[in-house]
């Protein structure tokens, strides 16, 4: 028995950290396999940029403004990771301020098209006749889905920390291992989209 | 700087290959949404159902239901009492702890045209001080099923559900 408040935190936070619907896991995973432990201050940056994306788009979603096919989003979210593990091996390993700005340009605008995903989850789940409600479910929502954001780019960043002080892993190789990874997910998502 | 170019690139070819693929409309979340609203002045239970219409057909069929093409224009002539059916096979209500039947009011397609909105009523509830909904609408079909419930009754607060295999029954008190 709960409240609107807490069924949509509930529903944000599942649907993002959903095991079975891992596309935006490995987004996540890619967007901080460049950064260290002790940038986590640019990593919550990066994922308060691709936090304000998706609301975005989430919000003309569900405003009806505009609407996004579910085919047309299953396709580019793999693009957008293949995107980002591209970008993470080809970046030099210090990064300045002017680079940072770049990455949390590219955040938003991934945003953007997670956030298309994310609406068609959403609108499934609205009721008509809760239309006066519509502002808190999609706070709610928001909310719990940064929840669920912050808590995968920590674990990311607590194996990364464990790889770099216990097995001597380099950071350069564990950018590479990481984002090699997620771009052979991504392409094995968008082989399936085509079969 | 290549590099940028490169994923500017990527992002731009990706919306004409994604067009290329034809776009066939899809829902991949195993929900279904149940509202129930006791309406005081005209003393009923008003219920609306929303149902994803591939997973209901299949839901149907696995009780023994043939495919009812409900919502397109081959549904049967007896689609309706069929969906009616198995409704109240998965689908009851325990107004102030007695069993209650509710009729069949209407159904429309939602408007992508994926789901069926279904709306269902009971009438003659005087009052409500206990529910008991047990929402078992296709969950035997996907293991990740939800059923979303949202129960207000008047002058209570807005209550809602997850129903889910693991619990698909809950009991609300509304006792002064």
């Amino acid at each position: 028995m709960d409240s609107l408040f807490t069924t949509y935190l509930q529903l944000g936070f599942e649907h993002i950290s959903d095991p079975k619907a891992y596309d935006h896991i490995v987004f996540l995973v890619a967007l901080c396999a460049i950064y260290r432990p002790q940038e986590w201050k640019r990593v919550l940056l990066l994922v308060t940029a691709f936090t304000i994306g998706h609301s975005l788009t989430l919000l003309l979603a569900v405003l009806d403004i505009i609407r996004f096919p579910g085919s047309v989003i299953e396709l580019l979210i793999p693009i957008t990771i293949l995107a980002t593990a591209f970008y993470n091996v080809s970046q030099p390993a210090e990064r300045g301020p002017q680079a940072m700005r770049w990455n949390y340009a590219f955040a938003l605008f991934f945003g953007f098209i997670h956030g298309m995903g994310f609406s068609n989850y959403l609108r499934a789940l609205l009721m008509p006749g809760e239309e006066g409600q519509l502002w808190l479910q999609l706070l709610a929502f928001n909310l719990g889905i940064e929840l669920g954001q912050i808590m995968i780019v920590a674990c990311v960043l607590l194996l990364a920390g464990l790889a770099f002080g216990l097995l001597r892993v380099k950071a350069a190789a564990w950018n590479q291992f990481v984002s090699g990874a997620a771009a052979g997910i991504a392409l094995t998502l968008l082989l399936q989209q085509w079969t | 700087m290549l590099s940028r170019l490169l994923i500017a690139l990527l992002l731009c070819l990706s919306v004409p290959m994604a067009y290329g693929e034809g776009i066939v409309p899809t829902h991949e979340f195993h929900l279904s949404r149940c509202h129930i609203n006791y309406n005081v002045a005209e003393e009923a239970l008003q219920m609306t159902l929303h149902l994803f219409l591939d997973d209901l057909e299949d839901a149907m069929l696995r009780e023994g239901i043939d495919i009812q093409f409900l919502c397109t224009e081959k549904e049967k002539e007896d689609a309706e009492k069929q969906l009616y059916r198995y409704l109240q096979m998965h689908f009851q209500l325990r107004v102030n702890q007695q069993a209650v039947t509710y009729e069949f009011v209407g159904k429309e397609v939602s408007d992508d045209l994926l789901g069926v909105w279904v709306y269902l009523e009971v009438k003659e509830v005087d009052q409500v001080s206990a529910l008991t909904i047990s929402n078992r609408l296709i969950l035997d079909l996907h293991a990740d099923q939800r059923n979303i419930t949202s129960v207000l009754v008047p002058p209570g607060k807005q209550t809602y559900l997850i129903l889910d295999r693991y619990k698909s029954q809950e009991s609300l008190n509304y006792a002064q």
